[in-house]
């Protein structure tokens, strides 16, 4: 059975703690010029949490001369950084910033969706980080389309690469929700 | 691989306990504890990046002596010179003066973990000394709510989760204790509205149903402003405050006293705000009123305290999730046998020289017969963290010899002749509770210590041996004992059933959480007299004109004070200067710049810094992280009184462009 793995997230829950962050770091042991996952704020007090969102037409997959990426039967991007030359086209291709260069290395490095530790029936360490439920995994060939929707503020959704990520519909405004000063 | 059992040292509401993963001597992987049932297996970031920080490239290794204190000569030296130079001080001084008045200590709070108080032990194990009481950050807080709630404690946590109302006064979860949140979503799920109450628009703030933006440090205007309303309205629970409280016809006196338009004008927010208040206090119950540490640190914020816990007894909200969550001192059922380690006796004096904490170095210089003459400093790092720092370079500079240990050459160490450098707690044994949620923790040594670090328990022994040796029955701190056996001690029988354990080994396993006790059946709620004319005091209008900008420095998201501060993960694009955060009138009333360089300064000090807009910021306040890297707090000045917390919050400075060329 063919898998298309995603990740969906949640902003009306992010509160922006990073812990996503630094367990992707804690997991991975990448270096701090490293960003495999990246807390971004969209709006005053509203963040998005992304690291590659394993397209399904990879833009990396596509320009990379050295065939160094792969998509595996459960839909997540590969890299073989053996393979890889530095060249960058892939960082450069890429409208999400998801592979990442190392100047110390001359490789690209990326998220992998912590696919051995899902092969081992684990959650991705940033899902399983997540205080507040704000981040997870869900299968796109599973979910009901009209649970979730294809971007949010702050979100490019190019439909060039068919990313692999959903979210959740920001909330209808509230009816107490008022400021004042 | 094989995993160990830690818990977070940090004085932080979470405590976390942690499963550390090991491979051969190398610290791999940290992740939450799965059945903690207050975490649920989730840390912060700071958690996530702990196998950076146990293996730190800036962490001292060996011990060392400055040649001459604030010159940066450093000499490494053995920890058997560090004791000879440490013992024979103390001994020579105790001659001097015939007794050991005029050696002190100051900690810190870096590690709450029971065997620091190894420090304590090891002082009192000397007989009569100098040391510090009282808590600089909450004693404010905790001494008003002793007023009203007497002994009711602070309700478990997890609980907020049922209540049908929250409140949050000047608290930041998304920063400070993101572990609550989950609690708090779950309330808002099932219903209940969520407020934040803060002048800053916190990532908070940003999640609540109604965020109100009030001026600083009036939050019991506030307070007092929704009670007079409830009461008025009559929506407030008459059985409660019939049968459950006492004074409320002082407090309702008091109330009557206050207009509702003197409300409005001190806290800045709008009256239909404070009656939407009203009205959420008395349609959801039970409401669960959060007290942050940040409205307690302004004078006279213990009225705002107070005036915040009557709402909870105007609405008898007392269980079920509802009531004031502030924090609890769950070490005091607990025996506590190093702190209270009983020493040599003296001939003559009964008992120690004791400072508040609040104020230290202001009283730890004026002390005579005998002066004080070494201070000992551990879990802290008072020249960057503490308030009135010039009073600390006075008492710095009146010392003969000053010892600091740390895990890094933070400020403190840096002006110390002895620096010792110390575990972290992967490398110690220890045992550990919260100041918020119910649970008790253990902390397993994981790892072998990094270069000669040494734990403050076992630098505790190695010291007492030494001064034994120089002369014999100088301490009678028991040196021999292990770490087990001092935590073994800790789970006495009364703790053990409070917590559930059947031995005291279980907490190895596990963490446990106490068991709710419900208060005494006479317990009563005392309402509080509002006190107005507090606020009311002549403020110097030329002061106010010189320095007309508050200065705040809360809990930053990466840094704990200043500690993680040299983690690359975190904290990889620090900078020399601080980011000072204003609103935008002011950055257009003093024509600065997005990121030009600025200066803030007051009669205490003055820092450079990069200015950076941010929306919503109240236009008289100021934000700036606190940092080792350039001590904010050097204009942070004050006098805290007796029982209270350090007034951090109350520091008034102005700003300037800077020049250029320089």
């Amino acid at each position: 059975m063919f898998k298309r793995m995603a990740f969906l997230f949640d902003a009306n829950l992010c509160i922006g703690c990073r812990a996503c962050e630094m367990a992707c770091r804690n997991e991975n042991h990448t270096p701090a010029n490293i960003h495999w996952r990246h807390v971004e704020k969209i709006g005053e007090g509203t963040y998005l949490s992304m690291a590659c969102n394993h397209c399904d037409s990879p833009e990396c997959f596509r320009v990379c001369p050295k065939h160094a990426f792969s998509k595996r039967k459960d839909g997540i991007v590969e890299i073989d950084s053996s393979l890889c030359n530095g060249c960058r086209l892939c960082v450069n291709a890429c409208p999400y910033g998801a592979p990442q260069y190392d100047i110390n290395t001359n490789k690209v490095t990326r998220c992998q969706m912590c696919y051995s530790r899902q092969d081992n029936g684990l959650l991705p360490a940033c899902v399983e980080a997540c205080t507040t439920g704000a981040l997870a995994i869900i299968d796109l060939n599973e979910i009901q389309q009209t649970e979730t929707v294809e971007a949010i503020p702050g979100f490019r959704d190019l439909k060039l690469t068919k990313p692999s990520i959903r979210f959740h519909p920001p909330p209808a405004q509230n009816a107490l929700l008022s400021e004042t000063s | 691989m094989p995993t160990f059992r830690n818990t977070c040292p940090r004085h932080c509401y979470s405590s976390c306990s942690m499963i550390a993963h090991i491979n051969g001597d190398k610290l791999t992987r940290v992740v939450g504890d799965p059945d903690h049932g207050y975490t649920r297996g989730r840390l912060c970031a700071k958690g996530y990046s702990l196998i950076q920080y146990a293996l730190n490239e800036h962490r001292l290794k060996y011990p060392l002596q400055q040649m001459r204190r604030g010159s940066g000569e450093w000499r490494r030296i053995s920890w058997e010179q560090a004791y000879e130079i440490i013992g024979n001080k103390m001994i020579e001084l105790n001659n001097r003066y015939g007794s050991n008045l005029g050696l002190g200590y100051y900690k810190g709070k870096g590690n709450t973990g029971f065997l620091h108080q190894a420090v304590e032990g090891m002082f009192a194990g000397l007989g009569p000394h100098t040391r510090p009481v009282g808590d600089i950050c909450a004693a404010t807080g905790e001494t008003a709510l002793r007023e009203t709630l007497g002994e009711l404690g602070n309700p478990d946590p997890e609980g907020m989760a049922n209540a049908g109302l929250i409140v949050i006064w000047g608290a930041n979860p998304a920063n400070t204790n993101i572990n609550q949140m989950k609690f708090i979503y779950e309330a808002r799920q099932k219903g209940a509205p969520f407020v934040v109450i803060d002048p800053i628009f916190t990532r908070t703030a940003v999640r609540a149903d109604l965020y109100v933006q009030i001026n600083l440090g009036t939050d019991a205007w506030l307070a007092w402003g929704i009670a007079k309303i409830l009461i008025e309205k009559k929506w407030y629970n008459k059985e409660f405050v019939q049968q459950k409280a006492f004074d409320f016809e002082k407090y309702q006196q008091g109330l009557d006293k206050i207009t509702l338009d003197e409300v409005c004008l001190q806290t800045g927010v709008q009256l239909t705000v404070i009656k939407q208040l009203a009205e959420l206090y008395s349609q959801f119950y039970p409401a669960a009123n959060w007290l942050g540490f940040g409205l307690q640190r302004h004078r006279h914020g213990g009225e705002s305290v107070k005036a915040i816990s009557a709402l909870a007894a105007l609405a008898g909200s007392f269980g079920m999730g509802g009531g004031v969550y502030f924090k609890q001192s769950p070490q005091e059922k607990f025996p506590q046998s190093l702190a209270k380690h009983k020493g040599i006796k003296h001939p003559v004096i009964l008992s120690s020289r004791k400072i508040p904490a609040n104020n230290y170095p202001a009283y730890a210089t004026k002390l005579q017969d005998p002066p004080l003459k070494m201070l000992w400093i551990s879990c802290g790092n008072p020249l960057a963290q503490d308030y009135n720092l010039g009073a600390w370079h006075n008492l710095f500079g009146q010392m003969e010899l000053i010892i600091t240990v740390d895990l890094y050459l933070n400020r403190t160490a840096r002006h110390s002749d002895l620096v010792l450098p110390t575990t972290s707690f992967f490398e110690e044994e220890d045992l550990h509770l919260s100041f918020w949620h119910y649970w008790l923790s253990y902390n397993q040594k994981t790892l072998p210590s990094f270069y000669e670090a040494k734990s403050d328990l076992q630098i505790a022994r190695e010291l007492t041996r030494k001064l034994n040796e120089l002369q014999p029955g100088f301490s009678n701190f028991p040196k021999d004992k292990e770490p087990w056996d001092w935590i073994k001690e800790e789970l006495s029988p009364e703790v053990m059933k409070l917590y559930g354990l059947e031995n005291p080994a279980d907490i190895q396993k596990h963490s446990y959480k106490r068991r709710e006790e419900t208060p005494p059946t006479d317990w009563a709620y005392i309402f509080p007299i509002p006190q107005p004319r507090l606020f009311k005091e002549k403020k110097d209008s030329s002061a106010q004109e010189l320095f007309p900008y508050k200065l705040l420095s809360p809990q930053s998201l990466l840094k704990f004070h200043t500690q993680y501060e040299t983690l690359s993960w975190l904290n990889s694009e620090n900078t020399e200067e601080p980011i000072i955060k204003l609103a935008e009138e002011i950055v257009n009333r003093h024509d600065i710049r997005e990121d030009s360089f600025i200066e803030i300064y007051n009669e205490n000090g003055l820092i450079k810094g990069r200015a950076r807009t941010k929306s919503l910021l109240p236009e008289n306040i100021l934000l700036v992280e606190q940092s080792d890297l350039y001590p904010i707090n050097n204009l942070i000045h004050g006098r805290a009184q007796d029982g209270e917390s350090i007034p951090f919050f109350d520091c008034e400075v102005n700003i300037r462009r800077m020049r250029k060329g320089v």
